[in-house]
């Protein structure tokens, strides 16, 4: 069963007013539970607006969200617990750091969930762990620590909830290669040991093709495409139109398609290229 | 005049202040020196906090040198008097594009500079339309600035800095918050003020394949200069650049894999057009 659900859902800013701009428009998206969606989309074509709506922060000027299968407003009691449930995760999360220590800020969130003391701790130390977080940070203060530490610190914030569904908005933007390498994993690794659902908003086609199990492709408000990986990617002129691009490799061997070759075209990683090109190059001869 | 500096780090140190009581930092920038030639085109890589947004700050006196000198055109950064000038000579470009708009309009926005520099009328105006149609944003020029999309925006914020005709221009990071429409937009652009309009350029990123445009690249790591060449002389570097948490462009690791098996692909391919070409040449489809 679908754990998030959308229906006819549009979200309209400033309504009333001469501003008024329709931010998304008649979303319906239904994802499993487990699931790992890439969100892409150009900026302004609503991801985060879409995102939003998910833990209900956001309530939809018209439709409806499901969380599983009940509307995420149909109850103060139930928004409420929704949002322990869908842990969202802004851009630039480290901004929102705030409290003296890297153990209060990560507690903050168990807090407010009503647990007890030895729980939270619990949930601190786990989400600590997770992130790579090492028990001595705990007591500095995270204004003291590197740029990729506090995003990691401001992630882990969420995930000591502990949530069913971990929502981030570009969680690798502005980190250095090595840095948006040990967020992934970090998401992956949450995700195959918790089960958990996970969905990423990314600029990034290369991370996307290499973690998502179903890409949501957002233009102007609409769904675009919602579908598997290979089925997103095979659409390279369509997300080029629409300002997106497709990853790198993928790039290469669709410019040879287009001279004519015959190479696989649903490859995204060094490694598989690199085979699929060896069997051509072995094919033509030419190795 | 051809190999003249525009800017010169002269063994230049810098150190973040700290309120009393607290521990020093680690030298954000360890005894660096680096010019900066007239008309060059620079790349400057770095893992987060590898100091290369400091050396953006000290090019045109936005920070000083704890140690050091910065030489802008002959000028001190030291000198406080010269800053005006240096200013002038040398502009920076952050990565966030909504912290730089300071108008509601476009192109109130890019007259800011030059309104301040006390131009007469006309001339801001032929400014505000010249530095506009560079980045190609003219037809914008009465649209509202915080509407326009974060690629938009960070080529109005570039047409600020030009509208003060600096020599050269120092981009932190221009398209690490950009989709990637919005990245090739405004790298397009600085290329463009590099190739056009003759702009000494330098910017930072964190994207290889934005490195690999460049002419030269200087890798900074622990607050020095780890390597400095050309593209393809950096990229060489593979194992070194991947242990100070860098890489190389995914075009320059298939075809080095690919080499490796055997397959006959010219050294040192870091494009994708590169990488397509040499295929075809190998194929004989030229």
């Amino acid at each position: 069963m679908a754990i998030i659900e959308t229906q006819n859902l549009t979200y309209v800013y400033s309504e009333g007013t001469p501003f008024r701009k329709v931010a998304i428009e008649d979303i319906n998206i239904s994802i499993e539970e487990g699931e790992f969606v890439g969100i892409i989309g150009h900026t302004g074509s609503g991801k985060s607006t879409l995102v939003q709506h998910l833990n209900g922060l956001l309530k939809p000027t018209s439709g409806t969200i499901l969380y599983d299968g009940k509307d995420i407003h149909s109850s103060k009691e139930f928004t409420r617990s929704v949002r322990f449930n869908v842990g969202l995760c802004f851009q630039y999360p480290e901004y929102q750091l705030f409290e003296s220590s890297v153990y209060k800020d990560i507690a903050f969130g168990p807090q407010n969930m009503g647990l007890s003391e030895e729980e939270i701790n619990e949930h601190v130390l786990r989400a600590a762990d997770f992130v790579g977080i090492k028990k001595e940070m705990l007591k500095k203060s995270p204004f003291d620590l590197s740029g990729g530490e506090k995003r990691r610190v401001a992630i882990a914030g969420v995930i000591a909830m502990e949530p069913k569904v971990l929502i981030l908005d570009e969680p690798t933007a502005g980190l250095d290669p090595k840095g948006r390498d040990t967020i992934a994993d970090m998401i992956d690794n949450y995700r195959k040991s918790t089960g958990s659902t996970v969905i990423v908003v990314s600029h990034s086609m290369e991370d996307v093709a290499k973690s998502a199990s179903k890409v949501l492709v957002m233009n102007k408000g609409q769904v675009e495409f919602f579908t598997g990986v290979k089925e997103v990617f095979s659409n390279a002129q369509r997300l080029v139109e629409i300002g997106l691009n497709v990853p790198q490799i993928t790039g290469i061997l669709m410019d040879l398609k287009a001279k004519g070759y015959n190479v696989r075209t649903d490859i995204y990683s060094v490694d598989e290229a690199k085979s699929e090109l060896l069997r051509f190059f072995k094919e033509r001869g030419v190795l | 005049m051809k190999n003249e500096n525009i800017v010169e780090f002269q063994n230049v140190s810098f150190r973040y202040d700290v309120s009393e009581g607290e521990e020093q930092l680690p030298l954000a920038i360890n005894h660096v020196s680096l010019n900066i030639k007239k008309g060059d085109c620079v790349a400057i890589l770095g893992h987060n906090g590898s100091g290369k947004s400091t050396l953006a700050k000290l090019s045109n006196s936005i920070i000083t040198p704890t140690e050091g000198k910065v030489v802008v055109k002959g000028m001190d950064t030291n000198n406080e008097a010269l800053s005006y000038e240096i200013r002038k000579t040398v502009g920076v470009v952050f990565q966030n594009p909504d912290n730089q708009i300071v108008a509601s309009i476009v192109e109130e926005d890019v007259a800011f500079g030059p309104e301040n520099l006390g131009l007469p009328r006309e001339e801001i105006r032929k400014r505000v339309d010249d530095s506009l149609k560079a980045v190609d944003m003219y037809d914008y020029r009465h649209h509202e600035s915080h509407k326009l999309s974060g690629g938009q925006k960070q080529r109005v914020a570039i047409a600020g800095i030009i509208a003060m005709r600096p020599e050269c221009i120092f981009f932190d990071e221009p398209t690490a918050m950009l989709d990637p429409k919005g990245r090739k937009e405004v790298m397009d652009t600085v290329f463009k003020l590099n190739r056009e309009y003759g702009i000494t350029v330098v910017y930072i990123t964190h994207f290889m394949d934005e490195a690999a445009l460049a002419n030269r690249i200087v890798v900074m790591d622990k607050a020095e200069i780890l390597l400095d060449g050309t593209p393809k002389e950096v990229f060489e570097n593979s194992d070194l650049l991947k242990s100070v948490g860098l890489d190389i462009p995914q075009c320059a690791q298939l075809a080095k894999e690919l080499k490796k098996s055997g397959v006959n692909l010219p050294d040192n391919i870091l494009t994708r057009e590169e990488f397509t070409d040499s295929v075809l040449n190998l194929l004989g489809d030229k």
